[in-house]
């Protein structure tokens, strides 16, 4: 990560303490909401849109193979030695993992 | 205990046996890691014989079951290979490191101490009780899960022991998980056994010890008297006594950071900027586990296949004080590497050793200079960007040039660590 002291301001030059101080939290984290379990989650990106489950290209995929794919969830499978999505429906094999969010980019 | 009954000169089998803590011991070993590790986004090839190159495309390192029914060997150099039917990659070292990140992470999960031996291979130590092989199942089950590797898991009372089963799993019976049982030492050869070596073999044979069995009956003192106190060690693991105890960070010895040339270099600001590059690497690798340099040597070694080549040459320098301050340990370096360069001569390897390592809060106050805090200050911050932004990110303009002499021809990309390589759907 970034080194920790990179933003904060000098002891010196503080002045008041702020009356908030002690109520600090860490500010919210995209990596920890994102990413529950990182052993096991890996990232993969769109080469061509998948209108039917209405991904454009160019999407990022979060796929956590720890998790047991429930009826109708988004999964990642392998057919015929390729990578490919579907609906999980409890006859597939091979899954891969189960896409847990799609990130898409607009600008 | 135990090493206090070594140390006193008694024998294992005079102490009280309720004084002797059994343990349980788990190896968890990867399956051919590097070949898995490139397989994970690939699933085209999961049949077809995969061998995967060491540093500069020399030899093999890793090879598929099908690529050694093909007939590769370990070691065997990539041009005796490239007419097979086979896929080949240069070795991807940041991938196989992210991977084996994983697979550790979900094996320090559980909870039981954790030593990470190798990129690929690990120990657990756990109550006697809980070795099972429904355990095992489990534990490869959950790692296959988890981060898409292949493990084999050997149990054991020791790590020898658990090496043993995991050597049997993996060579003889081809199963996932197997606990040792004291009967399987007739059929497992002494050269196998860890810690034995090739002199020790043949002193062995002479005995006419062939066996791990053979081993165990022989005398306390004749072991001890031609093979020392770690032949002592290798019986009492052998006998399910733990002699080598799990050590939760292992401190390295010396950190060396050496490589081939994809061809030879004779030009010494070349040499000058690889070896830069390469105390960097060094440097790195010595503050993270938190020690300092207290000697430093490089060596520079010819072609050994050609004639009138420079044989290896090696120069050293002791550190005063001992120091983690990359510019530093590249001063140091690169004033060895004026006086063992020869113009003229074409150089095939160079590589930097640091050793004499020790902690880097204990420094000793040297009269000739006193170190400057803003030192630590500025490798730390370094360390950190690097970590955050990649190694290319930040480095000496000296180590610029560097990377250009490397021949990977068949890297695969860098999946879990660059944006722009994701794996493709």
């Amino acid at each position: 990560m970034l080194p920790n002291n990179l933003f904060s301001i000098p002891e010196s030059a503080s002045g008041f303490p702020s009356p908030a101080e002690t109520c600090w939290e860490p500010p919210l984290n995209l990596q920890g909401y994102l990413i529950v379990n990182p052993a096991a989650t890996y990232i993969f990106q769109l080469r061509s849109g998948w209108p039917r489950f209405h991904l454009p290209a160019g999407t990022l995929l979060l796929v956590d193979r720890a998790l047991r794919p429930k009826q109708s969830q988004l999964v990642l499978r392998i057919k015929a030695g390729r990578f490919g999505l579907d609906r999980f429906d409890g006859r597939q094999s091979e899954i891969w993992g189960v896409v847990t969010h799609a990130i898409q980019r607009y600008l | 205990m135990l090493f206090n009954a070594i140390s006193e000169g008694r024998w294992v089998s005079e102490l009280p046996r309720d004084q002797i803590q059994s343990q349980g011991l788990i190896l968890v070993d990867c399956n051919a890691f590097y070949v898995a590790c490139e397989r994970l986004f690939r699933p085209d090839l999961s049949q077809t014989p995969v061998v995967v190159l060491s540093n500069n495309d020399g030899c093999v390192v890793a090879r598929s079951e099908e690529a050694r029914q093909l007939g590769v060997k370990m070691g065997q150099p990539w041009f005796q290979i490239r007419d097979l039917d086979l896929v080949a990659f240069s070795s991807n070292y940041a991938l196989y490191e992210a991977i084996s990140q994983r697979v550790m992470a979900v094996l320090k999960e559980t909870g039981w101490a954790c030593e990470v031996y190798s990129i690929d291979e690990a120990f657990l130590n756990l109550p006697p009780v809980f070795l099972s092989i429904e355990l095992a199942t489990w534990l490869a089950e959950r790692v296959w899960r988890w981060t898409g590797i292949p493990v084999t898991v050997g149990m054991g009372y020791s790590k020898t022991q658990a090496k043993i089963a995991s050597y049997l799993a993996k060579r003889v019976l081809k199963q996932a998980a197997y606990l040792f049982q004291t009967s399987d030492l007739e059929r497992v050869p002494l050269a196998e056994i860890w810690g034995i070596g090739s002199r020790q073999a043949a002193k062995l044979q002479a005995v006419g010890a062939l066996t791990a069995a053979d081993f165990l009956n022989l005398s306390e003192g004749w072991i001890r008297q031609h093979l020392s106190v770690q032949g002592l060690r290798l019986l009492y693991e052998l006998q399910g006594v733990v002699a080598w105890p799990i050590q939760k960070q292992r401190q390295r010895q010396q950190i060396r950071h050496a490589r081939s040339f994809a061809t030879e270099i004779s030009e010494l600001g070349s040499l000058q900027s690889c070896l830069s590059g390469f105390v960097e690497h060094a440097a790195s690798k010595l503050r993270q586990q938190g020690s300092q340099a207290g000697r430093l040597s490089v060596f520079v070694e010819g072609n050994r296949f050609r004639v009138h080549s420079p044989p290896t040459r090696l120069a050293r320098i002791k550190l005063d004080p001992p120091t983690a301050y990359t510019p530093a340990l590249n001063q140091a370096a690169q004033g060895l590497l004026q006086g063992l360069y020869q113009s003229g001569q074409a150089y095939k390897k160079i590589g930097v050793i640091l050793q004499e390592l020790s902690p880097l809060e204990t420094q000793q106050i040297s009269w000739l200079s006193s170190p400057d805090p803003r030192e630590n200050q500025l490798m730390q911050t370094l360390d950190r960007l690097q970590r955050y932004y990649g190694r290319q990110s930040l480095c000496y303009a000296s180590s610029l040039r560097s990377t250009l002499a490397w021949r990977k021809d068949q890297v695969s990309p860098r999946y879990l660590s660059c944006w722009q390589e994701l794996p493709q759907i």
